[in-house]
């Protein structure tokens, strides 16, 4: 190749466009960026009324345990969410075997809030062992009616001789998902100028085998239940969200 | 050299330069002119890549910081040299596959730096902001060097992929039923070890043994799934260590993964073996360091073998047939 050639190589129009785009990218991708997040970042939505006040008269299949003591603030501060709520819960018609329940509820209004870890990550460190992980359909009734279809995650553990189900999924800005990263796709997706996400988990202790099925209908019976409530009475309504 | 090697560099046909293909699809550019244009690529490319460290700056400073916090994650350090290394080990073949760069190559750049930008914002995802740098230097070469330098340049971008640390709650969650299913393995196969009773609660394994108690890979994160990209960065610098036909690199791909399970499952069982029968400490880095050494001497040694295998086991007649072409064009070439 004689030197002309080479010079002719090093100012070719496609090799100069590449230093032309890697010189913007380094110096202007970064400012732009912010410029544009300042203009449209998404703002926080407070709850329609805090979650302590969840009404479980509401809920036709299930009535308030006593014995479960609220959380208390410092919890609050040590899961991060902004409210939150717990409530241990019986059937009203207990089934033929033991299922002890609880509700537990997280509401996060900051759209830069870390998204929680998920049961089958976070249980694990206390000592349980994650026998199966599954997903479920759950037909949740609307206030028109009509039913939405959502998929719940199941995560059936064991801790000793102790057996222990939570059924979960994420409420985000008016949408149902069971997996985080869908969470941070939904927050930071453009379009909406308030965000929010919540994470419902209904979960269940059980003795043995046997009462596994017992167990499952229930905590999907559960969120069927709870899930219409914490929409209509705390999240805020899906057509806020844009903002005025 | 082997018989796909001849069989690539008989297919080298040089498009730079006024240096046409003879009948013979060998070229005709002379050795002297061709390292010119080799050496002109790479100081292009240097450019390109400092001008790609620049823009990536911060990612790659996140990828040196978790790096080093994370023993998991310490091969990303060394992941330029092994590049490097790699790139050496081939160098010939990079030279004589030397083409001119394609547009596409600005258009990898483009859509590599545009989804680093939408993973800074809105979206958050600094783990695939940091992959973009995988693309946009793909684009690089494919713009100086054209696509089958890219080609050839496959390994040592996996190795990159493979070298971005993955945050610690994604990695859990992708690696969950891996790490479930091994610490039930571990904590059978342990428990059958004569005077030894293993019981698996949670992520622990805690033992009985001679008197004593413990638990095994006390205090380590995802004790159930760990190294597992070092095992396969290991892999891929086996693999590579030579240009190998696609078919050979299609089944030593699906090998990967078992490989990668089998070394995760020894390295655990390894630390407990060590830490029931050794008299170790339990805060004692030897028994981790131990486990560490075994599984990855053992994935260096299943990858050789694999590769031993399909060299000296399976002869391909089309490779068989390219050796005779090469042989024949060498010939004619010296004439």
């Amino acid at each position: 190749m004689t030197t002309a050639q080479q010079r002719r190589r090093w100012t070719a129009g496609l090799y100069l466009s590449c230093v032309l785009v890697l010189c913007a990218a380094a110096i202007g991708l970064r400012p732009g960026l912010r410029a544009l997040e300042r203009g449209w970042t998404k703002l926080p939505a407070a709850c329609r009324r805090p979650l302590r006040m969840f009404a479980t008269e509401r809920l036709p299949s299930f009535r308030a345990a006593p014995g479960v003591a609220p959380l208390e603030t410092a919890e609050q501060r040590e899961v991060g969410a902004d409210d939150l709520f717990m409530v241990g819960l019986e059937a009203r018609q207990p089934g033929p075997h033991a299922v002890r329940l609880a509700l537990f509820v997280t509401y996060y209004s900051n759209p830069t809030d870390r998204v929680p870890h998920t049961p089958e990550v976070c249980y694990r460190q206390t000592g349980t062992t994650i026998r199966s992980l599954t997903t479920v359909n759950v037909a949740v009734p609307r206030a028109s009616g009509e039913a939405d279809t959502v998929s719940v995650r199941v995560v059936d553990m064991e801790r000793g001789d102790k057996r222990q189900m939570v059924a979960y999924v994420f409420y985000a800005c008016g949408r149902y998902c069971t997996d985080r990263l869908k969470v941070r796709w939904i927050l930071a997706w453009p379009g909406d100028r308030y965000a929010y996400f919540s994470k419902i988990e209904a979960a269940a202790s059980y003795a043995d085998d046997a009462a596994y099925g017992d167990a499952q209908a229930q905590c999907t019976q559960l969120l069927r239940e709870a899930l219409p409530v914490l929409i209509a009475e705390h999240y805020p309504p899906t057509e806020t969200l844009k903002g005025p | 050299m082997n018989a796909s090697e001849r069989k690539d560099a008989v297919s080298a046909t040089p498009e730079v330069g006024p240096g046409a293909p003879d009948h013979a699809g060998v070229s005709v550019i002379s050795p002297v002119r061709r390292d010119r244009t080799a050496r002109t690529a790479l100081a292009q490319l240097l450019l390109l890549a400092i001008l790609v460290s620049l823009v990536f700056r911060i990612e790659l400073r996140n990828c040196v910081i978790n790096s080093l916090a994370e023993a998991e994650w310490a091969h990303a350090l060394v992941a330029p040299l092994l590049v490097a290394l790699l790139a050496w080990r081939r160098r010939a073949y990079l030279a004589a596959q030397l083409t001119a760069g394609s547009v596409w190559g600005l258009a990898l750049i483009l859509g590599g730096v545009a989804f680093c930008g939408v993973n800074i914002w809105p979206l958050r995802f600094g783990y695939l902001c940091e992959v973009a740098l995988v693309p946009v230097l793909a684009g690089a070469v494919l713009a100086v060097c054209g696509w089958r330098v890219l080609r050839l340049c496959g390994p040592m971008l996996l190795v990159l992929l493979l070298s971005i640390p993955v945050g610690a709650r994604q990695y859990a969650s992708l690696t969950l039923r891996v790490e479930t299913h091994t610490l039930a393995a571990a904590s059978w196969v342990l428990d059958q070890l004569p005077g030894a009773t293993v019981v698996q609660r949670g992520p622990d394994l805690d033992f009985v043994a001679g008197g004593r108690t413990g638990t095994v890979a006390l205090g380590e994160p995802r004790r159930g799934a760990a190294l597992l990209p070092t095992y396969v960065v290991l892999g891929v610098l086996v693999v590579f260590a030579r240009v190998r036909a696609t078919w050979q690199v299609a089944v030593l791909a699906v090998l990967a993964a078992p490989i990668a399970l089998a070394c995760n499952l020894i390295r655990l069982l390894s630390w407990g073996t060590v830490s029931i029968y050794g008299d170790f400490d339990p805060t004692s880095p030897w028994p981790r360091l131990i486990a560490a050494g075994v599984s990855l001497v053992l994935a260096y040694a299943l990858f050789a073998l694999a590769c031993l295998m399909l060299d000296r086991i399976f002869v391909d007649e089309e490779e068989l047939e390219g050796e005779r072409e090469a042989e024949i064009v060498s010939a004619a070439r010296d004439a």
